[in-house]
């Protein structure tokens, strides 16, 4: 018994011996994630952190910016209980402002992040170039989404890694917009002969190229008003993408995905049983429809279908309405009177002068309930050529500006072409009408309208008069979005919205 | 599975057959007992003069019946008899004739056989029964043993006993005093024994040993704040979960059940809440064991011996990083030494309803309200006719839809355990098995479990001990599938339906389209999702441990056991193609499946030594090295787009497109090292202290802070062995305890210090795929490590009155530093949160615990136990932060209902302060100069509109104008227990309550704005209108503002019935000859009645509570049922 019980005796105390001798058991390493130091070892992780850079555009470009951009503008609006729609926004009640700043800053710290990757990365000095290129151009976009929403916003280009580092990003102010434009429109100009100087639809995948660089350049050089860096950046577009008119004004209806026209879109895609990206912008684009059936608003239209579930869809303004000739194809684009030549009942009301419904540019075909997956147009080269005629006029070189113009317009109709240049202001106001004309639902109205320095007014002497909403609502500071009251109490008080002063 | 189900519950039902034989055959014995049936039969029959034994001769012969006797006893040669005739008499009758003054007795023993005896002349047993001074005990019961009768002392305290001669064996108990035992007292015929007994007193309970971590104590020798639950109170209470045993019982600990689902979680927060990231559960130990159980439902009620709660920091410190959460020790039931084995069997049948519903608006109000939103909406022309409003005849409508009608339903109970326990001197065992089916009160919500415990001990020799605990439970839940009021999916929430939608269409199919979710929407309606989808949840628990206990001395005492812990989790989750949005968009069906591994081995060891020097120095130190290890994984797999409904999730790969298929893996690793010591040192009883030490190590700590360190130590003087207190006689306990010490917490998520990028493969579409992204989720976070709380009590245990009333006070005070805090970053920086180890909270509090014997007597006895906690617990330092949001109001800004600020109770509830509504133009205009209020956007500067009150005089509403509305914690809470006992019926119910606190209903921010997108709560009848109700303060229709503020504010006070039960048990011992030991049964109620100002389902409540700080939240909570239950319980 004696000896049983020594070797039992025995075995605790190795035992005991054996656990607490364990020392390597508290080294912590992960089984199932990589960290940042870890990653980039090849061009193929590379590119999937570049992946991940695009992800917060399908949660931006989507019904809420295009409420805020187009359907609270001279050009339309919309009766529905968005509070966008009805300038009831506020910090307290941030609207889709608040969805717009959480992407765009994802989209920022993804893209800081993938950059400093790429550069520590073993990739080719050559392939990294343009491997940062994208990142650069990508995080300009979202600053330049952020700067058109909110003004002036906090800015940082640093990889967060360290907690000093988000310490330091955690205590920002506002930077002004112009400085932040400055800047990246610097570090474009060093990165964007990197990108494949093509145009985007014969990028492979669609990802983003030169002329999305260029274009960028140009928009935000256009916010600053430094209209010659813009020229020449859009002078770059121009020598990939030729003429206007080789390209068919179908191609911008937004079901037609990723048109050889096309600079920018973002991706969506529905299928009944396969991959899922979808929007809901459509569903405020179609005319009212009859439940179950394919009958909207009096007018059969199989390629929409019954399934549909149209919400109360954005009106375009009477003013808009009177900037189309009748015979203009584009207003049979983004306006809808008739429906192959069967006519809606709501444009024949008030003895033929009740509103059209928006045209078939933006609907879905085959939607299901509210799933749009048509892709979202952002930038084209129509727009590219407009900003050209835009800043030509401001630089003086008229009769560049005057062939930009009518290239445009030539591709509508070539009796609209301007025969001869009206004088600046004449001009310039031309120009903001063809933008209308042209790039209704582009996500670009508001923009331009408070780039110009005229969006209240112009508000208030369109849509405002016809709805009543916006007229009691509508206040000069709604030109930006405030940012979330709850991101200035997160800020400790350094972000503010000095010019939002309530009732 | 279902097939299994379907047969277990066939099983079921045979048991309960068996049950009910069981009982019936009982019955059969005891009237074959009563009714001897050849002492029944009728005879004709004469004697002639002679002797009795010449008569019983006869009687023999001609009723051809046996009779038995020792004629050398009976002598029945002398006795004569007279001549006797009977006709159609009874046997029974013609005996008792024959025997007429004679003392011979007969019985039917076997039929056809009788036992004639002589009979014997009573005895008697009498005494008096005193205590020690001398003074008479009335009403102390005598039991006699053989004869299972009891007997109680008159007031003078005196009893005597009428009793057959032979030897007895007498016990005499008498609450408060020692229970004595005497055997063998011999009783003569027509003899008085006499028996005078001086009662001891018994100092309460406290020879009662007490388990504490890593050893026990006896109750009197305990030095920390430890309470012991009585687990008589609650034998009778229907629970499947431990702590619903536990509710208001403990002083001090505050539990919840997170929602009333069958198979939900549980919230306990003892000594109240200390950590705002990491867990505030307490920690489980069962059987020595830590991480022995996925959750309270893998333990049977019954199988539990005793529970005991530590709550100090001298108690909880020898549990180091684990305890600063206070430590609930379970122990379970074990064998007896006799010989004998025991056998229980019990069932328990019941059903549960949904106690009561909101006071919602029907379809009537709710039309009419929006027929003032339209009225409101078309402000160019208010004098439309009524034939163009939304809804014509509100009237016609009626009630409409009662949505959580609809998918509430009267669920069935029952819960069945079958244990044997028994063993001798060197073996004993426990064993159990319980089926328990738990349906839910919302459609196809319910939970199945089966569950086996195995206790084995066995001792080799005086040397070496040794044994097992293993206890397996498979759980399968049928989850809720339903939205019951939050407002993340509020357009198919129960509770938000407006009931002007019809829960079917005009063909009897389920209707697919809400109305009111703006413009319309196609959706699953709440009786949709919970009659279509399956949501199936399948947890298998094994939880083992092995022992040796080695005493090469009787002081020292070696131990090490090994535990393994294995729990698997599946999951099943499937939406036919025939769920209306699916059916609509003829998507196919999705199907999802998850396997979930979590396993850990926990090795303890340790040596303790037990020494007592000169009778006078008690030492008892124990020593330990425990390591642990940890490891989880995950796998799961999802599909979209089945075109088969009736393979459910059981062919995976059938997917018609391979891009809709995704998959995910993960696995986990922690390990964790300690080291603890303690010293337990009194003398005499008086003086006691108690030092302990752990230090930990946890993998899942930043580099340089694995080690931790967690000393305490605690004093106890008894004051009763003080001279000086002698003469105090009324005063039967009285003792002081201190302790100080520091424990942690250490529970988070593992990784956490490291930085981490994630893929996903769902994300941007390049070239129509979505290849795999890769992007940051966390940062490194250097420095991360535990929380340290540091605690101080001071208790009293007080004794009066032969120890009828017994309180047991304690004080303390903790306060938390290096929190585990999830700080919220501003979005901007691009990650939305991040764990760091900074600022303090600290808890002060006061628990009293009274225990009172009102009545003791033998047909009638009361006894009521009370508990009060009172706890104070705030927000000492955040770091520097303003504020750190604890839960936001999902819309608008997203401002804080729920968050920290320094100064501020840890619970403490934000919002802006409501000042009813705008009554006029003027008064907005007023306001201009004013500034007295604010309103959420320039929309609501509109008469009938909300405003608040413009704290800093701005003009505008923002974050500046939120302020400190309140503490959702209460200032007093526990629990009152009254047992009776009433001619042997054992009467209980027990009310908890809980007194100051506040609480939000969030829904009321859809529900209580007359926005037509939900329905609305009854008050909004009210709503102000310009022609109607001018002068209402409830905002007008569709004014939804998004802004949290106190009109949704309510008291959370609340007194509930929370159980009631009464029992009788029947003693089998004597009818059933030793067959049967008892049958009790017993009717109770669980949440029988509630008293309450809150206008949700129940303010005890905690929706997000499962490690989380917040307490009364109430928002999509599955209502907490009312439970009627019937119990057999069949011991033999």
């Amino acid at each position: 018994m004696k000896k049983k019980l020594t070797i039992i005796l025995f075995a605790f105390l190795t035992s005991t011996l054996f656990f607490s001798s364990c020392k390597d058991a508290l080294l912590e390493e992960p089984d199932s994630f990589v960290s940042p130091e870890q990653f980039f070892k090849n061009e193929n992780q590379c590119v999937a952190a570049l992946n991940g850079c695009y992800i917060p555009f399908t949660s931006i470009f989507t019904s809420g910016l295009i409420i805020a951009n187009e359907a609270t503008t001279d050009l339309a609006y919309l009766n529905s209980s968005q509070l966008d729609a009805k300038f009831e926004i506020s910090p307290a009640n941030p609207g889709m402002g608040q969805t717009v700043w959480t992407q765009a800053y994802k989209g920022v710290m993804f893209c800081n992040s993938a950059i400093a990757g790429i550069e520590k990365s073993p990739v080719d000095e050559e392939r990294k170039k343009s491997l940062i290129a994208e990142g650069v151009a990508l995080r300009a976009m979202y600053y330049y989404v952020l700067t058109s929403t909110f003004g002036d916003v906090p800015f940082y280009t640093e990889n967060i890694s360290t907690l000093q580092i988000l310490e330091k990003v955690t205590a920002l102010g506002r930077t002004s917009a112009v400085e932040i434009r400055k800047t990246l429109i610097a570090e474009l100009q060093q990165y964007v002969t990197s990108l494949p100087a093509k145009r985007t639809s014969d990028v492979v995948d669609n990802r983003i190229s030169g002329p999305m660089a260029y274009l960028l350049i140009a928009k935000m050089a256009m916010w600053n008003k430094d209209y010659p860096a813009a020229l020449t950046a859009l002078k770059e577009i121009q020598k990939i993408y030729g003429q206007l008119i080789q390209y068919p004004l179908t191609d911008t209806y937004f079901r037609n995905k990723n048109t050889a026209e096309s600079i920018f879109e973002v991706q969506f895609t529905w299928s009944a049983s396969g991959l899922k990206k979808t929007t809901n912008v459509a569903c405020f684009f179609t005319p009212t429809k009859k439940a179950a059936t394919d009958i909207y608003d009096g007018v059969t239209i199989p390629e929409l279908g019954a399934k549909a579930n149209p919400y109360a869809s954005i009106t375009p303004s009477a003013y808009f309405m009177s900037l189309y000739e009748l015979d203009d194809p584009r207003r049979n684009i983004i306006l809808a009177y008739t429906y192959e030549d069967k006519w809606f009942t709501r444009p024949q009301s008030a003895n033929g002068t009740g509103k059209p419904w928006m045209g078939p540019k933006f609907w879905c075909p085959g939607m299901d309930n509210a799933a749009d997956g048509n892709n979202q147009k952002v930038f084209r080269y129509a727009d590219a050529l407009l900003m050209i005629a835009e800043c030509a006029n401001e630089t003086g070189e008229t009769q560049l500006a005057l062939n930009s113009i009518n290239e445009v317009k030539e591709r509508a109709s070539v009796d609209y072409k301007l025969n001869a240049y009206p004088g600046k202001d004449e001009f310039f106001e031309e120009v903001k009408k063809e933008r209308a004309r042209e790039l209704m639902g582009e996500y670009t109205r508001k923009w331009d309208l408070v780039r110009w320095g005229i969006f209240y007014d112009a508000v208030k002497a369109t849509s405002a008069t016809e709805y009543v909403e916006i007229n009691n609502n509508i206040r000069r500071y709604h030109e930006y979005y405030p940012i979330s009251d709850s991101e200035v109490m997160r800020s400790s008080g350094n972000l503010s919205n000095p010019s939002y002063t309530g009732q | 599975m279902k097939q299994n189900l379907l047969q277990m519950q066939k099983a079921m039902r045979i048991t309960l057959l068996i049950f009910t034989l069981v009982l019936a055959i009982t019955q059969l014995l005891c009237a074959a007992d009563s009714r001897a049936q050849a002492l029944e039969q009728r005879l004709n029959i004469s004697f002639d003069k002679g002797n009795l034994y010449q008569a019983i001769k006869k009687l023999e012969k001609t009723a051809r019946i046996e009779f038995a006797f020792d004629n050398a006893v009976l002598n029945m040669e002398k006795l004569n008899v007279n001549s006797l005739a009977f006709k159609q008499t009874r046997l029974s009758d013609i005996l008792e004739k024959l025997f007429v003054g004679t003392n011979i007795g007969f019985k039917e023993e076997r039929s056809p056989s009788i036992r004639l005896f002589k009979k014997q002349k009573p005895g008697k047993i009498a005494g008096k029964i005193t205590d020690d001074k001398g003074g008479n005990l009335p009403g102390v019961s005598i039991k006699v043993i053989e004869l299972n009768k009891s007997f109680t002392t008159d007031s003078a305290g005196k009893f005597s006993i009428n009793i057959p001669s032979g030897k007895y064996t007498l016990e005499i108990t008498y609450i408060s005093f020692k229970t004595q035992r005497f055997t063998n007292v011999e009783v003569r015929e027509n003899a008085t024994a006499t028996l005078n007994v001086v009662m001891l007193e018994q100092a309460g309970n406290l020879d009662e040993v007490v388990v504490i971590g890593y050893g026990t104590v006896k109750k009197s020798d305990l030095t920390g704040a430890v309470t012991v639950v009585k687990m008589k109170d609650i034998e009778n209470v229907p629970v499947v979960r431990v702590d619903q045993m536990l509710q208001g019982r403990i002083a001090g600990a505050e539990v919840m059940s997170t929602s009333g689902e069958p198979g939900a979680g549980t919230s306990i927060r003892i000594r109240g809440t200390r950590s705002i990231s990491a867990t505030n559960e307490p920690l489980y130990v069962v059987d020595g064991v830590l991480d022995a159980v996925n959750s309270l439902n893998d333990l049977n009620p019954s199988d539990i011996e005793s529970i005991q709660v530590l709550k100090d920091a001298s108690s909880t410190a020898i549990y180091g990083s684990r305890g600063s959460n206070g430590v609930i020790l379970i122990t379970t039931k074990t064998g007896g030494t006799s010989g004998k084995t025991n056998f229980t069997f019990r069932s328990d049948v019941g059903q549960s309803v949904l106690p009561r519903f909101l006071d919602l608006m029907n379809a009537q109000e709710f039309a009419e309200l929006q027929n003032d939103r339209f009225y409101f909406s078309s402000t160019a022309n208010q004098s439309k006719p009524l034939e163009e409003y939304p809804y014509k005849n509100p009237i016609a409508l009626g009630e409409g839809t009662n949505w959580t009608k609809e998918i509430t339903r009267t669920a069935p109970y029952q819960n069945h355990t079958f244990s044997m326990s028994g063993g001798d001197k060197s073996t004993n065992y426990y064993f159990s098995g319980n089926y328990n089916d738990t349906e839910g009160i919302i459609l196809s919500s319910g939970m199945k479990r089966i569950q086996s415990r195995l206790n084995l001990d066995k001792t080799f020799n005086k040397y070496v001990k040794s044994g097992i605990r293993l206890n397996y439970s498979y759980i399968n839940q049928d989850v809720n599938k339903v939205d019951v009021g939050t407002s993340t999916l509020w357009y198919r929430s129960t509770v938000f339906l407006a009931p002007t939608i019809a829960a079917y269409k005009q063909d009897g199919t389920l209707n697919d389209f809400n109305t009111q979710w703006y413009s319309g929407t196609l959706f699953d309606s709440p009786l949709a999702n919970s009659l279509l989808q399956k949501k199936d949840q399948v947890k298998k628990t094994l939880s083992s441990m092995l022992y040796v206990e080695i005493s090469p001395l009787k002081s020292l005492k070696l131990k090490s056991s090994v535990s393994f812990y294995d729990y698997n989790r599946f999951d099943d989750t499937f939406y036919p193609s025939t769920l209306p949005t699916r059916m609509s968009k003829n998507t196919g069906a999705y199907a999802y499946k998850r396997g979930f591994k979590d396993n850990n081995i926990l090795n303890e060891n340790t040596i303790s030594y037990k020494k007592v020097w000169n009778k006078k120095h008690n030492l008892d130190a124990v020593y330990g090295i425990t390591f642990q290890t940890f490891w989880t994984t995950d796998l799961y797999a999802s599909g979209d787009g089945y075109f088969i409904d009736d393979i459910e999730t059981n062919d995976l790969a059938a997917v018609p497109t391979k891009e809709t298929l995704n998959a995910g893996s993960m696995l986990e690793r922690q390990n964790k090292i300690s080291n603890l010591a303690r010293v337990n040192y009194n003398y005499n009883g008086k003086y006691y202290l108690t030092v302990t030490a752990r230090a930990d190590a946890a993998s899942n700590f930043a580099a340089n802070h694995k080690w931790g360190y967690f000393p305490s130590a605690a004093i106890k003087w008894n004051l009763m062995k003080e001279n000086f207190m002698k003469p105090l006689k009324s005063i039967n306990e009285l003792s002081l305890r201190l302790s100080a010490g520091v424990s942690g917490n250490d529970a988070i998520s593992k990784y956490q210090s490291l930085s981490r990028m994630s893929s996903n493969a769902n994300g941007y579409i390049f070239g129509g795929l979505t290849p795999v992204a890769y992007y940051p989720t966390r940062i490194t976070n250097e420095g991360l490590t535990w929380e340290k709380t540091t605690s101080y009590n001071a208790g009293l245990d007080l004794s009066i009155l032969k120890n009828r009333l017994a309180f047991t006070f304690d004080a303390y005070s903790s306060s938390t530093t290096d929190l585990l805090l999830t700080v919220q970053l501003p979005t901007h920086v691009g990650y939305t949160s991040r764990l760091t180890n900074i600022g303090k909270t600290s808890n002060k509090g006061l628990e009293l615990a009274i225990d009172s014997k009102n009545i003791t007597g033998k047909n009638f006895s009361w006894s009521t136990t009370l508990t009060f906690a009172h706890n104070k617990q705030m927000v000492e330092d955040i770091g520097g932060l303003d504020r750190i949001s604890a839960y936001n109001n999902a819309f608008g800004a997203q401002y804080m209902m729920y968050g920290y600020v320094k100064g501020r109770p840890l619970n403490a509830l934000w919002g802006m302060q409501y000042a009813g509504v705008w009554k006029s133009q003027e008064e907005i205009t007023q306001n201009l100069t004013d500034k007295k209020y604010a309103s959420s956007a320039v929309n609501f500067y509109q008469p009938g509109r909300q405003r608040y009150i413009d704290q800093n005089k701005d003009g505008i509403l923002d974050n500046s104008d939120l302020i400190y509305l309140g503490n959702a914690d209460p200032k007093l809470y526990g629990g009152i227990q009254n047992s009776f006992n009433i001619y042997g019926f054992n009467v209980g119910f027990f009310l908890n309550y809980s007194i100051g606190g506040k609480i939000y209903n969030p829904v009321e921010l859809f529900m209580g704005t007359g926005t037509y997108l939900s329905n609305q709560f009854r008050y909004m009848v009210n709503a102000w209108h310009p022609v109607r109700n001018p002068a209402s303060n409830y905002p007008r229709a569709d004014s939804k503002d998004d802004i949290p503020n106190d009109r949704f504010l309510h008291s959370a006070s609340f007194l509930r019935l929370k159980n009631a039960s009464v029992g009788y048990s029947f003693n089998l011992v004597k009818p059933t000859n030793n067959l049967l030991k008892s049958l009790t049964l017993t009717a109770s109620g669980n949440n029988l009645y509630l008293w309450k100002y809150y206008n949700g389902y129940d303010p005890e409540v905690s929706t997000e509570s499962e490690g989380s700080t917040i307490r009364r939240m109430d928002n999509g909570a599955y209502p907490n049922s009312r439970t009627i239950t019937f119990s057999a319980e069949l011991k033999f």
